[in-house]
Parts: structure tokens; sequence; C-alpha cells
């Protein structure tokens, strides 16, 4: 140990926060919304795991749900490891484009959850759904897409069964591969988990890059997405894009 | 003018012994034989595959920086900076000729309420700030961006060279797949040049150059590029990087105190820009105690340590100090750290006392409230009593009425029973009498050998 470990400071670590965003429209009623609540509960301790073993990251966690309105689980993004999840509960219309416009006015330091820059890894943003927006998304997504730290932030979009429009989560991920269908729940529980580990993995990483790569941590994710769904035997019925064909839907019956 | 000490110290990030990659930042100091122009130089290699060469890139950008510096300084007089000042951010992308007129001026000014973390807002803050700052120094732009376009163009040059000399292995061409060559060697580049008559700094890409005054107060010389944001940098690689450059001078006599810059894994590590300051003022602080030789021996081997704790990423820190500046600045931060401690200490105590009293002011709410629980009990129970004493008045009369009840009914039930007994014996008498009756006429025999017998029953319904 030396004079500068004496007369310095402690190091903070950098924060990266994982967002939740949820469909609770009506149409998620019943077992999609159950399965979501149990599958993200049972994924957290991983989540906890990471930032527990990354000296240099700390993982938050913030989940907003939106259906004839939106609302915050929490006021503030909270560590992963005093996070509980609240079982949410569905009924309502889908605001998507409010959904939009709330997160972007979060995505911001002085009025929002962000830290500043320095402090901060590019946020990871899930987002579940199951339908059709009923409002107009454009004009949220619009505003969303040149925020410079959702520009920035990892972005997977999961459509619960074959009724989500996958070409407007598509617009909201900037790409179709990261979007994913999954048709049951057991498919729900494993891709939650995986997609959340590994953007949380992917985010809280540090990698310095050019300008004329502006989305290397997002084409990162992908990436891993793009390896598991191929060689990990759980994730094989989960299918990636927008020009999915329809599957056996165990939602389409009232799963 | 004191004592002018230049340092720089680069060392391995943690990530970056673990993966065997190389240290990819690249610094370096200079002073001129007299003493008098003093450099230093920063340069952070990106890390991402695709920039299989930036520990290259990196160093050969602080190497033709130092020498096209050094030329600037021998060729142009100092009369151009003299008693003017600047500070300039990224050129616009519209403006495709540097040497040339500007064209856009920007008279409206952007609305109040526009987004601040729009990026398009950004841009268009930042382009206004540049057409301000650049219209009072053609002359100086037109200098510095000489300058630019000479690093540039050598660093093409040099980076050209360098794959001819050592051809690219395969794995370093599967690596930069169908990226330009310059994406290999991508870099970013700071630089603070100190002349006896005018200072002047330039920057492309992320990390942090920082400059403080005599009192430990510390302030970017070089205006920062919204383009930099989390782990998006401009860089030398880019397809037109002269644009990117931003600077700054001074030729009024305003020098730093001493000037520190640090790379993106430095800045990272610390988090907040108050945080680094902190940093940069301790560390000023240690050049005053230990003086230059052992404060970079010390640094050198707490920047690993640091980068472990920290951001794991290469660390480069380079500066220009004016070693009697700072001995004034370090009492005043000691000062300001013990001033600091102070009222931490005293926050906390506020604190703890302000705990204190909502937990006095939680007892007295309690403590009225349970008087109040008391009286209302009190109240209460004056009426309970009295309601009480009715309860137990209605009680009892409807109790006697039950029992005046059951007691007609058990008296009915008696008279019931009687009748049904009286009845019953006078039915059980009526049928024996028949028997008997039917027993006498239809048995006449027996009746006689009864007689006979001499047996005659006194009482035939006791017999029976």
């Amino acid at each position: 140990m030396g004079v500068f470990d004496e007369k310095v400071d402690v190091v903070p670590r950098r924060t990266m926060v994982l967002f939740f965003i949820v469909d609770t429209s009506g149409s998620m009623e019943g077992e999609k919304i159950s399965s979501l609540n149990v599958a993200i509960q049972e994924t957290l301790p991983y989540v906890n795991d990471i930032s527990a073993s990354n000296a240099d990251a700390q993982i938050k966690i913030s989940a907003l749900e939106f259906s004839s309105g939106t609302e915050w689980m929490y006021p503030q993004p909270m560590d992963v490891e005093g996070f509980v999840w609240r079982d949410l509960e569905a009924g309502g219309l889908t605001c998507l484009g409010e959904a939009f416009t709330e997160l972007n006015d979060k995505l911001s330091v002085s009025h929002g959850f962000m830290q500043e820059a320095a402090g901060s890894f590019a946020p990871a943003i899930i987002l579940f759904s199951d339908g059709e927006p009923t409002d107009d998304y454009k004009r949220g997504l619009e505003k969303l897409k040149n925020n410079q730290w959702f520009k920035s932030a990892i972005k997977v979009a999961i459509a619960i069964g074959d009724d989500a429009n996958q070409n407007i989560l598509a617009e909201f991920t900037n790409s179709k591969e990261a979007v994913l269908t999954v048709r049951n729940k057991e498919q729900l529980k494993k891709i939650i988990k995986f997609v959340s580990v590994t953007a949380s993995q992917v985010a809280s990483s540090h990698s310095s890059v050019g300008k004329d790569a502006p989305e290397t941590k997002q084409e990162e994710n992908i990436e891993k997405i793009k390896e598991a769904l191929k060689n990990d035997k759980e994730l094989q019925d989960v299918e990636s894009g927008t020009d999915v064909a329809k599957g056996t839907n165990a939602w389409g019956d009232g799963w | 003018m004191g004592r002018i000490i230049t340092f720089h110290v680069t060392c391995l990030g943690a990530s970056h012994v673990k993966k065997g990659k190389p240290c990819q930042d690249y610094s370096l100091s200079w002073q001129s034989e007299d003493k008098t122009t003093h450099v230093a130089i920063v340069c952070d290699g990106h890390g991402g595959d695709t920039y299989v060469r930036s520990d290259r890139g990196a160093r050969l950008a602080a190497e033709i920086a130092l020498r096209c510096i050094r030329n600037m300084v021998d060729c142009v007089s100092p009369d151009s900076f003299l008693d003017k000042e600047g500070a300039v951010t990224a050129r616009p992308e519209e403006e495709d000729d540097i040497f040339h007129p500007l064209k856009e001026t920007y008279s409206e000014p952007l609305p109040d309420n526009a987004d601040e973390e729009d990026c398009r807002v950004q841009q268009a803050r930042q382009d206004r700030c540049f057409y301000a700052a650049v219209a009072p120094i053609r002359e100086q732009d037109q200098l510095m961006q000489r300058l630019f376009a000479a690093i540039y163009i050598q660093w093409l040059d040099a980076i050209e060279q360098d794959a001819q000399n050592d051809p690219f292995t395969d794995q370093e061409k599967a690596q930069l797949g169908s990226a330009r060559l310059a994406k290999a060697y991508g870099t970013t580049l700071m630089a603070f040049v100190r002349t006896p008559l005018y200072w002047f700094a330039f920057h492309i890409g992320d990390g942090r150059m920082l400059c403080c005054d005599t009192n430990f107060r510390w302030r970017e010389p070089v205006p920062w590029d919204c383009n930099c944001f989390l782990n998006m940098t401009t860089s030398l690689c880019a397809k037109e990087p002269l644009h990117s450059f931003r600077y700054a001078f001074n030729g009024k006599g305003e020098f730093p105190a001493a000037v520190i810059m640090g790379s993106d894994g430095l800045d990272d590590s610390w988090c907040t820009m108050e945080n680094l300051t902190n940093f940069y003022s301790q560390t000023l602080s240690i050049f005053n105690e230990l003086k230059e030789e052992k404060t970079i021996k010390e640094m050198k081997e707490y920047l690993p340590r640091l980068s472990e704790k920290g951001s794991r990423d290469d660390m480069s820190m380079a500066g220009i100090i004016d070693m009697n500046a700072i001995a004034a600045g370090t009492a005043v931060y000691q000062k300001q750290r013990e001033l600091n401690a102070l009222l931490g200490e005293c926050k906390k105590q506020e604190e703890r006392i302000g705990q204190l009293q909502q937990s006095q002011t939680d007892v007295s709410e309690a403590e009225k409230t349970l008087q109040e629980a008391k009286a209302t009990y009190q109240d209460w129970q004056q009426g309970a009593k009295a309601k009480k004493a009715i309860l137990e008045a209605d009680y009892k009369q409807l109790l006697a009425v039950g029992n005046q009840y059951e007691t007609e009914e058990k008296l009915l039930w008696e008279r019931c029973k009687e009748a049904y007994l009286a009845a019953r014996e006078a039915s059980r008498k009526q049928k024996m009498s028949e028997r008997i009756a039917s027993m006498m006429e239809h048995d006449e025999e027996a009746a006689k050998s009864i007689r006979e017998a001499k047996f005659e029953p006194e009482d035939k319904s006791d017999k029976e």
C-alpha cells in the first residue's frame, strides 16, 4: 500500500439500470401475467449475482407497467439486492406510446433515473407485450429514439404470443433480431432469465468504441441472443425476428 | 513563473491483464531543453475487437502530435495568440470545408423547454456554441485546423507505413473484417501545450482534461463534445475526424496552476466530476509533499490497483504542474478538506439530532395520542357503563320472560303428562276388565276349578 492508497478516497461503483417495461393490458390477464411475475422474481437472484461479483458495476432495477396508463413500481431504481418484485395485475388498454413517453422522461439526469454519464453504464431495457398499441405510439417512440441514453441502451422486446405486433417491437429495439417471440409459459420463463442475465452482463461490462459503431453493446447482446437460440436447447423454440411463422400458441386458447 | 514540471504515467488495465490484451493507452510528456515549453499528451486506443492495433495507433498519434506541436511552436509567432483567448467545441458536420468561411450563424435561440437528453437538441446547442466561439478568433482557428490536419495526415501515413512494414496477421484481418485500415488503429488524442507566452490545448474523443487555479478550483479548458457519451467517442479513425477536434488557447497570461489529463479508464473509475477533481487535488497534494520523482513512482504502483477496483481499463495520466503554484493550493485544499470533514461531521451530528428530535416528536405525539385515547376511553366508558346497566336490565328482564316461559311450558308439560298417564291407566284398567270379563265369560270351567280348589283370589287386580 502506498501514499495514494492512504490519501485517496475510496473508488465508487458505476451504475447500470435494468428496465422492465411490462404490458399489463387486459389481454395479459391470467397465466401470462402470473408467469411473467414468477419468472422475473426467479431471475432477480441471478442478476444480483452479476451485480455482486462485478467490482465496477452496481445493477439497479426499475419496472414500468402500462395498460390504460403507466405506473412505475417504485419511484426510483432500486439496488437489485433489495428489489422486491410486486406482482403485477392485468386489465385495461395497451398505451404503449404513453409508456415510451414515460420512459423517455426517466432517461434523464436532471429529472429522471440516470446519473452522471461518467458514473453510468448504458441501461438495458426489456419490453414485454402481447398485443397492438391502442394509442399513438409513434410520437413517444420518436422522442425516445433521440434520447441519448436510449440510443446507447441495450434493447430487447419479448412478444408474448402471436398477437403481439413484432414490427412495432422491432422499431423499439431498432433491430428485428432483438425481438423474441414466446408462445407458452415455459418459454417465457426461460427467455426472461436468459435476456435479463445476458443484457445485465453485456451492459455492465466496459468497452470503448468508435462513433461509427454506435450500438456495439446492442450488437454484442444480439450476437449472444443469436448464439443462444442456436445452441441452447432450452431456447430453441423461441423465435427471433418479425417474420416468425404462427406457431402453437398456448396463450391463444386462453392458456 | 514557478518551477514547471511535466509527468506521464500509463498502466495496463486489469481486464487487459486478464484477457492478455496489450495496453492500448499511450501517454508522453516533454519539455524543451531550456525548460520553457512543456507538452503533455494522452491517447486512448479503442478497446473493441475491430481495433486490433489501437495500441500502435495511440502511440503513433502521441508521437506525431508532439512532433507537430513542436513544429507549430517553433514556426508560429507568439503574436498569433498574444492577448487573445478562445475555447471552441467540435465543428458542425455541415461545415464540410474547414478552411473556408463558415456557413451558418444560427440566429434563432433554442427554446428553454427543449429536451436536454435529446441528441438533436444537444447537437444544435453545441453548434451554436461553436459559431459563437469561433467568430472572433478566425485567425487562430485556421492555425489550429492546420495543426490538426497535419497530425491527422501524418498519422494516416504512419499507420499505412506500419501496416506495410508489419502486415496484418490472418487473425487481425479477421477481426478488422471489412472495416477501413484506420479503424484498426483507432484512438483518441488530447494534448496540452504551455509556452512562456501562451498555452493551447486540443482534444478529440473521450477522457478528461482538467486544469486548476492556485486554489485547486478545477475546470475543463477545452469544451466537451456531445458526441462523446458513455462508451461512444469521437476518434482519429472516424471518416471526418478533423471536425471532431476541439480546442482552447490563452495568450493573456492566465496559466493554470496545473493541468492533468486522464484517459477514460480513469474518469470512469471516479464516476463523477466531483470525485475526479477531488482525486486530482489529492494527486497535486502528494506532488507537493513528495515531489515529482517519488510521486510518479507511487502513481505507477497505484494506478493498476485503481484499475482493478475501478473501471478495469487501461489508465493514463499526464500533466503539467507549476510546483510553486500548487504549494499554496495544497494548503488551501488541506484546509478545505478539513473544513469539508468538519462540515460533514456537523451534518452527521445535525442529522443525528434531527433523528432524535424526530424520535422525541414521535414520543410526544404518541403521548398525546395516548392521552387523547384515554380521554376518549373515559368518555366512552361513561356511556358504556350506562349502556351496560341498560343492557343488563334488558337482559334480566328478557331472562325472566324466558324463565317464565320455561316454567309455564313445564307446567303445561306436566299437565299434559298427568293427563296422558291418567288416560293410559284408565285405558289399561279398561282393557284388563274387558279381559277378565272375557275370561269369566268364556272359561266357566276354569272358574269352577278355581272355586273347587277353594282358591278364590281376594283382589283380582293385584294378582293380575
